[in-house]
């Protein structure tokens, strides 16, 4: 038997050998020129330059405010007063065009027009409509850029959001502020480049899950970091009773030579941001207290972002947060406020959301720009989808609901080479259809990473055998709205 | 047909089956160096077009001529010369694409007439017969690749010089503006990496502007770290520096001699800082000075004056500065072109409604023997009224809070922040209990709609639910809507009791909340569920309209006595009230924690 098998085994001769080992290098050679770091293993996964701009960006920093739930349109920047007109009249099919609707009104006998219960006016020099809900957005008019013509793939909350965080659906992509920590690297060591602020409204809410602010298939160096929304924003950031600064110091340096030490036995790159984080977190213990300390605020600040700026774990602390983390060189200060999802009771809803994010995000320009910093720092405001035109269950003068529409939704954006003081984008009269200048998500991330000096189609990461970007296969620049 | 040049075409063959393999390879993962051979296609792409465009008036000529032989032979020769230049042109153009930022719908038509034009003129050099047997296959393909070509090139023209390149009317100025608008040309060169990597530490922070720039931005963090050294460190890359950023840093008077070396800086940041403006005067040096930040220092007019003459400078951040209002008319009245930021200016009338009070700790709410309960109140001047009898506190009414509260029994705080010149603050209504007599188990009686998977343990584990938000709510509470709360608390030890107390939600406020106080509980106390009598009854009265979230205690008084089995029922309401959205259906009951006295 043994010799049958060695006898196998020699059975190859000289023409068998030439062939496989030609074919062998022939390949080797073909795939180090193609294909060099499937074959030696290398870093490079792209090729611009990673940790600065590639070409002068118009913004260094960016804070989302993101109003998780879907504020609607209907009530804040598209101003649609013909559904006043028609209130209650059936929704023509000719502007809905057979378009999918949710599992909530799928259902609905009628799908009736409702007008918005609140008042509209114009303001700033482009005369843009906004809602009497927002007089204090209203005030800054001439400082941001209202897109009313936002549209999406997604009708229901979860992939929404994670498409407009990630910029798929399903939920395993590194996050917008996982790829800006990525390409253009922290301009502060000593904090994240991208941290995440939640809180919550009185509104129906809708959850946010970690998955949002996931560095996904990235380096887990780029994943956002909460701050909680206590007294303490950064949990254990302190030293435990009976450790001082300097034991914490000799602990962290015993603990990194450990962890050297398993690096160079085992080579995980994982090993390696844990030493980067654990020194981050170090350095952090004196950079977080300098930026959260609420006791020095002035009436000013406090009257700019409302008095809830004093209590944390509010959306106006978190502006005010938000403004300082920015200051301080984070990349990405990422907000979600809660509580937007207006199916029903959307007149009492939409009212106390308002008095929620009114101020402070107003605040928030307007003491970026009182700083030097708006000029620099892209701050934009917006949900995940729209609402519909047509009311959600029971239709009622003052009070209604209105159900999810991906057609079109307004955002606005400001600072960070965004023109300010205008509004793009038409709706049709409906308000449910674009009828000019669509802006898809895909878009939207193509022109914030243009804004940060970045092209969208450059900024890549190869995982899974393909290059995966922020924008996947699809967005365009939108030019128009860039100053 | 003439004889073919073997050794020309097979190379070409090899070359343009390479070409066929980079249609569909990763070409960023290529190593620079094979990559800079992109850079000869700007150099060779001009030969393909000009041969190809020369191929039409020759074939004419050779056409017409009676002493083919010769003639056809140059003619092979050049047509093999053109399949090579175009093949490497085409490699080039893609090795090119892979290293730069195009446009990419232009470069995918590009690219892919670029390899049609490779092959076309490939098969050219097989379909051309001197002798002209087929000429309308040869003509047809010559015209189209001709067509090509120059398609070819116009798309190449495209993404070179812009869409408009080819119109009359392409304006060269703009383009060049546009290309000088988002990367601005500096006059000197970049630094070093190694210097820069150098510079680079925790405290100080050294960032190239954009990857093709050379003008640096340094920016200062963390107060307690900070050493002059370190900005006298960066005397080095003083030339490539534009932005400086100190704010917060306790840099003084000192620093603008400093400052003074940095030349081609064009936004200054010393917000925040130790300076009073002696020696500002020293940044006239910096002629490219564009904005300068000083908001929160002790600058003054005469410091600042000096700086008006400046004619590089648009902006001046000053603030919270000792210049005050009349200074900066003067400042103003003397630089009508820059731009004084004196920061946002609260309206004085406007009256703003004060944010509520909170308790410090929120998770001790239960307590062993008595308790310390300590109110927040983030408003540095603003006080604190409370009340423990159930009446509203307000800006007259209440007990001022001066510290903190003990309290060993059962006590339902109401609170609210009060200041002059501000709206007093809504209600923050809170409950301590001290921690009872221990119940060794409890039994569901009946299903509860949230909750289910905590069981009735909740209701006696010590720990109050999370009263923050109501998805929390539900996490950590049991509700009931479709049926009636009932359950059953098992005494081993026969305690006396003379008290119970029931902590419930009350939230009509939030969007569709519809969790109402129970329209009556009864406590039935025996031996067993088959022995005993009601020993309590309580009827809660209704909220008439919306009021705010709270968690309420229900005291109820039973008779005192050992009740070794204790069952406690709660009736939601069937009806909810005309005032809410959900009128005329069933309310939740809430519950999270049992207290037995």
């Amino acid at each position: 038997m043994e010799n049958q098998e060695k006898q196998f085994r020699l059975n190859i001769t000289r023409k068998h050998f030439l062939t496989k080992a030609g074919l062998g290098f022939g390949s080797a050679a073909l795939g180090s020129m193609l294909f060099k770091d499937q074959l030696f293993g290398t870093d490079q996964q792209q090729s611009i330059p990673l940790g600065l701009a590639q070409y002068a960006p118009k913004a260094k920093r960016i804070i989302y405010l993101f109003q998780n739930g879907a504020p609607s349109q209907l009530e804040t920047f598209d101003y649609k007063p013909l559904l006043n007109k028609m209130h209650g009249e059936e929704l023509p099919a000719s502007i809905r065009m057979g378009q999918r609707l949710t599992g909530m009104t799928a259902n609905q006998e009628k799908f009736p027009l409702v007008g918005s219960t609140f008042g509209f006016s114009q303001h700033g020099k482009s005369g843009a409509w906004i809602s009497e809900l927002f007089p204090n957005i209203a005030s800054i008019a001439d400082d941001i850029c209202i897109v009313k013509t936002m549209n999406t793939e997604a009708i229901n909350h979860d992939p929404a959001l994670t498409f407009f965080q990630t910029g798929a659906q399903q939920g395993n992509r590194p996050s917008m502020g996982a790829w800006m920590s990525y390409g253009l690297g922290s301009e502060n060591s000593n904090l994240p480049s991208y941290t995440v602020l939640l809180s919550r409204g009185r509104g129906n809410g809708q959850g946010v899950y970690s998955k949002l602010w996931t560095n996904g298939f990235l380096d887990s160096v780029h994943q956002g970091v909460v701050f909680s929304s206590g007294d303490d924003p950064v949990l254990y950031l302190n030293n435990p009773e009976g450790h001082d600064k300097q034991s914490r110091r000799d602990m962290l340096d015993q603990l990194a030579k450990f962890n050297a030490e398993a690096f160079d036995n085992f080579g995980d790159p994982e090993i390696n941001t844990r030493i980067k984080q654990y020194e981050m977190s170090y350095r952090m213990q004196s950079a977080v207290p300098e930026l959260t300390d609420l006791s020095k605020e002035s009436e000013n600040t406090i009257k700019m972002y409302g008095p809830d700026c004093l209590v944390p774990g509010t959306y106006a602390a978190n502006c005010l947060l938000a403004r300082k983390l920015s200051e301080s060189g984070v990349r990405f200060v990422q907000l979600y406020h809660q509580g937007w999802d207006t199916h029903g009771n959307l007149a009492n809803d939409m009212r106390m959301q308002a008095e929620d994010v009114d101020r402070a995000s107003a605040g928030l320009i307007k003491d970026l720009k009182q700083r030097g910093l708006l000029d620099e720092t892209l701050v934009i405001w917006g949900g995940e989808f729209g609402r519909t035109n047509y009311c959600q269950g029971k239709i009622d003068v003052a009070n209604y609901g209105r159900d999810h529409h991906p057609k079109c939704f307004s955002i606005w954006m400001a600072g960070g080479g965004i023109k300010p003081g205008m509004v793009y984008g038409e709706t049709d009269e409906f308000g449910y259809n674009t009828i000019k200048d669509p802006v898809s998500v895909h878009d939207f991330h193509a022109t914030v990473l243009h804004l940060m000096g970045i092209n969208h189609e450059q900024l890549t990461y190869r995982h899974l055998g393909r290059r995966y970007r922020l924008t996947d296969v699809a967005g365009q620049v939108v030019n128009r709205i860039i100053a | 047909m003439t004889k073919r040049l073997p050794i020309f075409s097979n190379l070409i063959l090899v070359l343009q089956v390479f070409l066929g393999l980079l249609c569909f390879a990763d070409l960023n993962s290529l190593p620079s160096p094979v990559l800079f051979a992109g850079r000869l296609h700007p150099l060779i792409l001009h030969l393909p077009i000009t041969l190809i465009l020369l191929l039409l008036p020759l074939s004419f000529y050779a056409a017409n001529r009676k002493e083919k032989k010769n003639i056809a032979a140059f003619f092979q020769l050049m047509l093999h010369c053109v399949a090579l230049i175009s093949t490497l042109t085409a490699i080039t153009g893609f090795l090119l694409a892979a290293g730069g930022a195009y446009e990419a719908d232009s470069l995918v038509i590009h690219k892919w007439l670029g390899v049609s034009i490779a092959l076309l003129s490939h098969a050219l050099t097989y379909l051309y017969n001197p002798l002209h047997t087929k000429p309308m296959a040869w003509n047809t393909l010559l015209a189209v690749t001709i067509l090509i070509t120059v398609a070819g090139g116009h798309f190449g023209g495209t993404l070179t010089h812009g869409e408009s390149f080819f119109s009359f009317s392409y304006n060269r100025k703009a383009v060049l503006a546009n290309i000088s608008e988002t990367e601005k040309i500096y006059p000197f060169a970049a630094a070093s990496t190694s210097s820069i990597e150098k510079l680079n530490n925790p405290f100080r922070r050294v960032l190239k502007v954009s990857a093709t720039s050379p003008a640096l931005a340094v920016k200062f963090s963390i107060r307690e770290k900070f050493d002059i050294k370190l900005l006298k460190e960066c005397n080095q890359i003083a030339e490539q520096i534009t932005e400086l950023n100190l704010s917060g840093m306790p840099v003084d008077d000192q620093v603008f001699s400093i400052l003074a070396g940095f030349l081609n800086l064009e936004k200054l940041n010393l917000n925040s800082t130790s300076i009073a403006g002696r020696g500002i005067n020293k940044l006239m040096a910096l002629k490219k000075l564009e904005q300068l930040s000083v908001v929160n220092t002790a600058v003054d007019l005469q410091e600042m004056l000096p700086l008006v003459k400046m004619a590089s400078l648009k902006h001046i951040f000053i603030w919270n500065t000792n210049v005050g209002e009349k200074d900066l008319v003067l400042l103003k009245s003397k630089s009508p072109k820059i731009r004084w930021e004196m920061g946002y200016q609260a309206n004085k009338n406007e009256i703003l409604q004060l944010s509520p009070p909170y308790l410090e700790d929120n998770e001790k709410l239960i307590f062993e023997k008595g308790l310390n309960i300590v109110l927040k109140n983030p408003f540095p001047n603003a006080k604190i009224r409370y009340t423990t009898d159930g009446l509203m506190p307000d800006s007259l009414n209440g007990n001022i809070y001066s510290g903190e509260i003990y309290t060993t029994t059962m006590l339902r705080i109401k609170a609210v922040t009060t200041l002059e010149g501000w709206v007093t603050s809504a209600v923050s209504d809170f409950t301590v209990y001290p921690k009872g007599i221990a119940c060794d188990s409890a039994t569901l009686l009946s299903k509860p709609n949230r909750g289910k998977s905590f069981g009735a343990k909740i209701l006696i584990d010590g720990r109050k639910g999370f009263s923050q938000t109501a998805d929390q709510l539900y996490n950590s509470w049991l509700g009931f809507k479709k049926e009636d709360f009932k359950a059953g608390f098992h005494f081993g030890s026969n305690p006396i009791l003379h008290e119970i107390v029931i902590s419930t939600a009350d939230m009509t406020y939030s969007s569709g909340a519809s969790v109402f106080p129970p329209t009556k509980i009864t406590i039935k106390g025996g031996e067993n569920a088959k022995k005993m009598k009601t020993i309590g009854v309580l009827s809660p009265e209704m909220p008439l309209m919306r009021r705010p979230n709270a968690s309420i205690p229900y005291v109820i008084p039973i008779k005192p006595g050992k009740y070794p089995y204790i069952e406690i029922e709660m009736l939601t309401l069937k009806s909810l009230p005309e005032w809410h959205q959900e009128k005329g259906q069933k309310g939740f009951v809430f519950l999270d924690e049992v207290f037995f006295y």
